[in-house]
C-alpha cells in the first residue's frame, strides 16, 4: 500500500513541475510582447545613428567644415543627398557660435511628408588656421 | 483502508500546494532579479556616437591649432580654440552637461602641447599632443572618457647631386610626407637650395626649373639644376611642405656628392 501511495505522489509532483514550467514559459513571453510598442524608440535610435554616422564620415577629413567656411550650401546639399536614398527626407541647418542661422539657402531635398522627424546635432570644427566652430542640425524623416 | 485513502488524498493536496509555493518562490526570485538589474547602473564600453562626433571635433581643433602654430602662430591658440569649442558645446550642443578638460603635454620635447622640430638632418616634424577627459551626465546616464590627441606631420628629405660644368650642379631630392607615421600626400611644397652652402648668412634660392615626380604615395622625387657661389660649395637643400591638413613642416639636408 505504501508503494502505491508514493507512486501517485510522484505523479502529482511531476504534474506540478509541468504546471510550473508552463507558467514560467508563459511569463517569459511577456517581454517579447512588450517590445512592439517600443518600435518608435528603435526607429529614433536608427535615424540618430544614421545621421551621426553620415556626418562623422563626411566630416572625417574636414570636408563639411571647408564647405561651410566657403558658404557652399549647394555642395553641402548634394553631399548629404548622395548619402541618403530618395525615401529619406532631410533638412540641414547650420548655426554659428551664437546659435544664429548661417545658411541663407534651405539645405533640404523637398517638402516634408511625414509628421515624425528625427533630429541630431553635430559640432563641426574647422581644421584650417582660421578656426571656427559651427553647430549642424540634421533632421531626417521617412517619406511615406 | 479508509484512513489510508484519506492520507493519500491529503498528501496530494499538500504536494500541489508545495509546488505552488515553489513556483511563487521562483517567480518572486525572477522578479527580484529583474527589478534589481533595472536599478543597477550598467557599464557600457560601446561608443556613443554623439561623443565620437565630439571627439572628432576635438581632434580637428588640435589640427587647426598645430596648423596655426607651424605657420608662425602662438601656442596659446590651442587654449583659445578649445575655449570656442567648449562654449558651443556648453551652450547649444547637448541637453546633458558636458565637461571637456584638457592638458597640453609639457614633457620631453613638447612645450605647451607642441613640438616643432625642423632639423638640418633631413627630418622635419610638427607635432601636437593633448590629453583630454570628457564627462557627460544627465538624469539617466553618465559618460566618462579619457583619451589623447596626437597629431604629427613629418617630412623626410634625402638628396644627392653631381657636379656639372662650372658652378652648376644636378640635384636630386626625395621627399616623403607622413601623418602619424603613415604615408600622406602633400598639399604643396617648395624646394630651396643654399647659394654658398653656409647658413650665415642664409641665402636660400628657388631652383629655376624644378621637376617633380609624384609617386602618389606621399613620396616626391624632385630634380633641378643649381648654381652655387663656388664649384665645391656643399649643396644644402630645404623643403617646406604643407600636408593635406595645412600643417607646415620644414626639413633641411646636406646633399651627398655622387
Amino acid at each position: 500500500m505504501n508503494f502505491v501511495r508514493n507512486k501517485k505522489g510522484q505523479i502529482r509532483v511531476i504534474e506540478a513541475f509541468f504546471a510550473s514550467v508552463l507558467l514560467l514559459s508563459s511569463l517569459s513571453l511577456i517581454p517579447l510582447s512588450q517590445k512592439f510598442p517600443r518600435y518608435s524608440e528603435d526607429e529614433a535610435d536608427v535615424f540618430s545613428s544614421v545621421a551621426h554616422r553620415t556626418l562623422i564620415s563626411l566630416d572625417a577629413e574636414g570636408q563639411i567644415a571647408e564647405l561651410i567656411a566657403s558658404r557652399n550650401w549647394s555642395a553641402i546639399k548634394n553631399l548629404i543627398q548622395s548619402c541618403f536614398s530618395a525615401a529619406i527626407w532631410f533638412n540641414l541647418t547650420v548655426f554659428d557660435q551664437n546659435l544664429s542661422y548661417l545658411n541663407d539657402e534651405v539645405i533640404c531635398n523637398g517638402g516634408l511628408i511625414s509628421d515624425r522627424i528625427y533630429s541630431v546635432d553635430y559640432v563641426c570644427a574647422s581644421r584650417s588656421t582660421n578656426y571656427t566652430v559651427w553647430l549642424i542640425r540634421l533632421q531626417l524623416a521617412t517619406v511615406s | 483502508m479508509r484512513s489510508l485513502r484519506t492520507q493519500r488524498g491529503t498528501s496530494g493536496q499538500v504536494l500541489v500546494i508545495t509546488s505552488l509555493i515553489v513556483v511563487m518562490l521562483l517567480l518572486s526570485t525572477v522578479i527580484y532579479v529583474r527589478e534589481t538589474a533595472m536599478d543597477a547602473p550598467v557599464y557600457a564600453s560601446s561608443s556613443n556616437l554623439s561623443f565620437v562626433a565630439l571627439k572628432q571635433a576635438i581632434r580637428h581643433t588640435v589640427i587647426s591649432a598645430l596648423a596655426n602654430v607651424s605657420n608662425g602662430g602662438h601656442p596659446s591658440v590651442l587654449e583659445a580654440d578649445l575655449s570656442q569649442l567648449k562654449y558651443v558645446v556648453a551652450n547649444g550642443y547637448y541637453p546633458a552637461l558636458v565637461a571637456i578638460n584638457h592638458t597640453a603635454l609639457n614633457r620631453g620635447d613638447y612645450s605647451d602641447g607642441f613640438w616643432i622640430y625642423w632639423a638640418s638632418t633631413g627630418t622635419g616634424l610638427s607635432s601636437a599632443y593633448v590629453d583630454f577627459s570628457l564627462l557627460s551626465s544627465d538624469i539617466s546616464t553618465g559618460y566618462f572618457s579619457e583619451f589623447f590627441v596626437n597629431v604629427t606631420s613629418k617630412i623626410v628629405v634625402t638628396g644627392e647631386y653631381v657636379l656639372l660644368e662650372g658652378t652648376e650642379k644636378q640635384v636630386n631630392v626625395t621627399c616623403t610626407f607622413y601623418n602619424e607615421d603613415s604615408y600622406a600626400l602633400a598639399k604643396n611644397f617648395t624646394v630651396y637650395y643654399e647659394y654658398d652652402g653656409l647658413l650665415s648668412p642664409e641665402e636660400w634660392l628657388t631652383p629655376a626649373s624644378l621637376n617633380v615626380l609624384d609617386y602618389g604615395n606621399g613620396t616626391y622625387f624632385c630634380s633641378f639644376t643649381a648654381t652655387t657661389k663656388h664649384r665645391h660649395d656643399p649643396m644644402m637643400v630645404s623643403v617646406r611642405g604643407v600636408d593635406g591638413r595645412g600643417i607646415l613642416t620644414v626639413a633641411n639636408v646636406t646633399c651627398v656628392l655622387r
